[in-house]
């Protein structure tokens, strides 16, 4: 049967934009509510630790929950509540430094490739075809595994890692725009290349941009816990949430709330950064190319 | 009122509005229409007029969001705003039917044409046909119906059909339930005229050969005329005008009526000045309390403020909501015969072409190598001048290169060969000009695009996109504030839309300030690439008032590439005709529009649009 089609003539954007998914408001202030919380954790931790993350106390380890360490102690007798606060600042710093370093560098290349197309486009693809083809964690595991691991160096590699998949989308997003006639106008005007790439190009995708680059903020947070649980990322003793994970996993059957504590913090934090990057796109993208 | 009764679709008091979270906004506040069995009638209305959804409420069609608030849609004895959608679903197809304005997404793209009529056929609810070779043979039939005689495209992808094919098959499979209503939303907007001349026939001669009933939802009250028995015009969302095609004709009575009549611009005679109607279409919430065309109506009083008026009946079968009819007729009908009387033709400047012609191309040729190889010839040879202070016409269909070689000559595109000369600098191969020279051909010519929605970066003000335009073109930035002031009010808008983005403007201010900003940089020729075929008729007049002063005031050349023939006869000095790639006439506007030679023009030229009587 002939299928309708949007007439874009009478459909006012209002009518497009309330049928796109939004992200129900309710999650979105939880969200905002579990970043904000671990942002303050990062910042103002070490004043409101109940005891010294890293302070070990041999003679009560592995203990359950009790008015004086409410999520009880790990096996070395260090308190679980404190060593989560102390661990979200590392939960911050590293994801956010690959998911900034995607932002720019994908945004940079990214734009470079859709808009200019020819050679610099043929050699940032093929570029972006070779890292794509590395199976990035795989990857990961083997560079700090062999160096010797450390928090420092998984962010790097997983900085570069990242770059590629950012690379494509904002090209592919560039691409969109490069044919628009206010592109085609700034050329006729005479503004410089860089200019429309850089301005304009960029505000007009930055919404995809930041959605991507909270989605890296997530992946990023995930995958560092992930080394840090092998073994791979943080070092010994340090307070990281993946780390803490497998250190405490002895104490799953006498303590859960320990092992599961920083799990759920990852995975908390993880989905609300996601949410919020929903949030920004449904908010500021304009819903298809008229933006009407 | 008897014939209600036997009427075939009754809709009365339809309200639509569109609820997102707490709020809610009105869309269409109260319309009613009655279609007999084997009538056609026309919904006539700009954007926002709340036409389109107002067809769709009837089909139970209606985008998410938005709901019917009150009113009754009676078919066939039920009110099918209560029936359950799939019961709607039902009725949907096999007894209304609907086909849209967008032959090339209306279509499966991987089902083959016949496939599309043969599949309603197998579920339509009357006397279904299940065997595949009766209903291939039926298909087959229902194709021919619709003009395909040819009995090898019905085994194409709706890919390889034109335009005009896709609406033809998107009507024989709108029909193949047999319905007793068909609802035509825009079906021939999207089509090049002669295209549409053909599209609109058909539906008039289907219409009477099944003795159907048809919904024609138009913004074009000259379509209306052409196929319609009665019109109901809409506006913001309320009717205001309900009459006999050939009455409404003859003489509107309703000021909004009269003026979008006026506005037309008309395409056998170029008007001294066009009738525009100022300002534009207010939301339906905004004039809840009063005429919803208070606010542009130049008999506007007290007593239109004073309440919503309803339709009232006059004379005949006619109805209008004007409260004050009784009192202005004769001046409204006055400005109407006023209007169609031959009206002072502009004297046009036919004298020889300057020798410093703005814009001299010789011989272009454009190829474009698609990906597989295969090479389209967008421009063949064409030779176009445009003089000092001259308007000239590009008239063509669409892929007829008229848009191409626009882009050609102010660099967007580079032509595979021949001559580009704008304002003295002469280029085989744009992208191996000199800066210098790019920038001396920049502040010669610019360009205004149609897409009022794209054409302006929607994160920037308006100010900001004209301080730009300025600032690169070497304007002194401590100078720049005054000037953009100026520049808005060049085209008529307040200097207090600086501050503005696009998304607060309308289609008509949004093409205003894309004018302004070519005008920054001072050019001597513009481009103008269907500049108003994207706007409603009322804003059209406008805009195309705009770009006639300003040839008189600064001296500027344009080159006008359009398909509208009527916009032609408004601006343009001199014609030149594209088809396929080539001009095939070319000579002052009078000549061409009212002798054509070639037998392409006369064929577009007989297929603009005229009423029925």
């Amino acid at each position: 049967m002939v299928a309708p089609s949007s007439d874009a003539t009478t459909t006012k954007w209002f009518v497009r934009r309330i049928s796109l998914r939004r992200v129900p408001p309710i999650f979105m202030t939880m969200s905002v509510i579990v970043v904000g919380l671990i942002v303050f954790l990062a910042i103002f931790g070490s004043l409101i630790e109940p005891y010294d993350p890293f302070q070990q106390d041999l003679l009560d380890t592995s203990a359950s929950p009790s008015p004086e360490h409410w999520l009880g102690t790990d096996p070395l007798g260090r308190d679980i509540l404190s060593r989560i606060i102390a661990g979200a600042d590392s939960a911050i710093i590293g994801p956010f430094i690959v998911a900034f370093t995607g932002l720019l560098a994908g945004s940079g290349l990214g734009i470079l490739s859709g808009y200019m197309g020819g050679t610099a486009d043929m050699v940032i693809q093929r570029l972006v075809d070779f890292m794509f083809a590395l199976p990035g964690l795989l990857i990961a595991i083997v560079i700090v595994g062999v160096v010797g691991g450390g928090y420092w160096l998984a962010v790097l590699v997983l900085s570069i890692l990242n770059v590629a998949g950012g690379v494509r989308l904002i090209r592919g997003a560039a691409l969109e725009q490069r044919v628009l006639p206010y592109v085609e106008a700034a050329r006729t005007l005479g503004v410089p290349r860089w200019r429309i790439m850089y301005l304009h190009i960029w505000r007009n995708i930055s919404p995809i941009v930041f959605a991507n680059a909270a989605l890296d903020f997530a992946l990023a947070l995930v995958a560092l816990s992930s080394l840090s649980y092998l073994g791979l990322g943080s070092q010994p003793g340090e307070a990281e949430w993946g780390r803490m994970l497998s250190e405490n996993q002895s104490l799953l059957f006498s303590n859960p709330a320990g092992v599961l504590a920083p799990a759920l913090a990852i995975v908390f934090f993880a989905t609300s950064v996601t949410i919020i990057g929903d949030w920004i796109y449904d908010r500021f993208s304009y819903g298809g190319r008229t933006g009407r | 009122m008897a014939t209600r009764d036997s009427s075939l679709l009754d809709v009365r008091g339809l309200e639509l509005e569109v609820v997102a979270g707490a709020t809610r906004k009105t869309l269409v506040a109260g319309v009613d229409l009655r279609l007999e069995r084997g009538e056609t009638i026309a919904i006539v209305g700009e954007s926002g007029s709340g036409k389109s959804l107002s067809a769709r409420a009837i089909v139970g069609l209606l985008p998410t969001g938005v709901v019917a608030r009150a009113g009754q849609v009676t078919f066939d004895g039920r009110d099918m705003l209560q029936e359950s959608p799939r019961e709607v679903a039902r009725v949907r197809g096999s007894s209304i039917s609907m086909i849209f304005q967008d032959p090339f997404t209306m279509l499966n793209p991987l089902l083959r044409c016949s496939k599309h009529i043969e599949e309603v056929l197998k579920i339509r609810v009357d006397n279904p046909i299940t065997n595949r070779a009766e209903a291939r043979r039926e298909a087959l039939a229902r194709l021919v119906e619709v003009g395909i005689t040819d009995p090898t495209a019905a085994d194409r992808y709706p890919f390889q059909l034109s335009g005009g094919m896709r609406q033809r098959v998107g009507l024989a499979a709108a029909l193949a339930g047999d319905p007793a209503v068909l609802i035509a939303d825009e079906p021939s907007t999207a089509l090049d005229v002669t295209t549409q001349a053909e599209i609109l026939d058909l539906l008039k001669d289907v219409q009477q050969k099944r003795g159907m009933g048809l919904i024609l939802i138009t913004h074009d009250l000259r379509v209306a005329f052409s196929v319609a028995h009665r019109v109901y015009v809409l506006y913001a969302g309320s009717l205001v005008e309900v009459s006999t095609s050939a009455a409404l004709e003859h003489e509107p009575l309703h000021p909004y009526t009269l003026g979008l009549l006026l506005s037309e611009p008309a395409a056998d005679r170029r008007l001294d000045r066009l009738v525009a109607i100022d300002g534009s279409v207010p939301g339906p919430d905004e004039v809840a309390d009063r005429c919803s065309f208070a606010s542009r109506c130049e008999w506007v009083t007290d007593a239109c403020l004073a309440g919503k008026p309803t339709l009232s009946k006059l004379e005949g079968e006619r109805e209008t909501a004007c409260v004050r009819i009784g009192e202005i007729r004769s001046e409204m009908s006055a400005a109407h015969l006023g209007a169609k009387r031959p009206v002072i033709v502009t004297p046009l400047d036919h004298q020889a072409r300057d020798e410093n012609a703005i814009l001299r191309a010789t011989g272009v040729s454009k190829v474009f190598v698609g990906r597989a190889g295969n090479e389209v010839h967008a421009l063949r040879n064409v030779s176009i001048e445009v003089g000092l202070n001259e308007s000239v016409g590009l008239v063509g269909e669409s892929g007829s290169g008229k848009t191409t070689f626009g882009r050609c000559v102010v660099g967007l595109e580079t032509a595979t060969s021949g001559m580009i000369d704008v304002g003295g600098i002469r280029s085989e191969d744009y992208s191996t000009l000199t800066r210098e020279q790019r920038t001396a051909i920049r502040k010669t010519v610019q360009i205004v695009f149609q897409d009022p929605y794209s054409s302006l970066d929607r994160t920037e003000t308006v100010g900001a996109a004209l301080r730009e335009a300025l600032v690169v073109n070497g304007f002194p930035r401590d100078g720049a504030k005054r000037r953009i002031a100026e520049l808005l009010d060049l085209v008529g808008l307040p200097a207090g839309y600086a501050s503005r983005r696009p998304a607060a403007l309308s289609g008509g201010e949004r093409q205003r300030v894309s004018i302004a900003r070519t005008l920054a940089v001072e050019p001597k020729l513009i481009v103008c690439d269907e500049p108003v075929s994207a706007l409603d008729v009322s804003v059209q007049a406008q805009i195309l008032n705009l770009f006639r002063d300003l040839k008189d005031e600064f001296g500027l050349s344009y080159l006008f590439v359009t398909h509208d023939l009527a916009v032609v006869r408004q601006v343009a000095d001199r014609v030149y005709v594209l088809y396929q790639g080539s001009v095939v006439e070319e000579g002052p506007t009078e000549q061409v529009l009212d002798r054509p030679q070639h037998e392409y023009t006369q064929r577009l030229i007989a297929s603009i649009p005229r009423s029925a009587v």
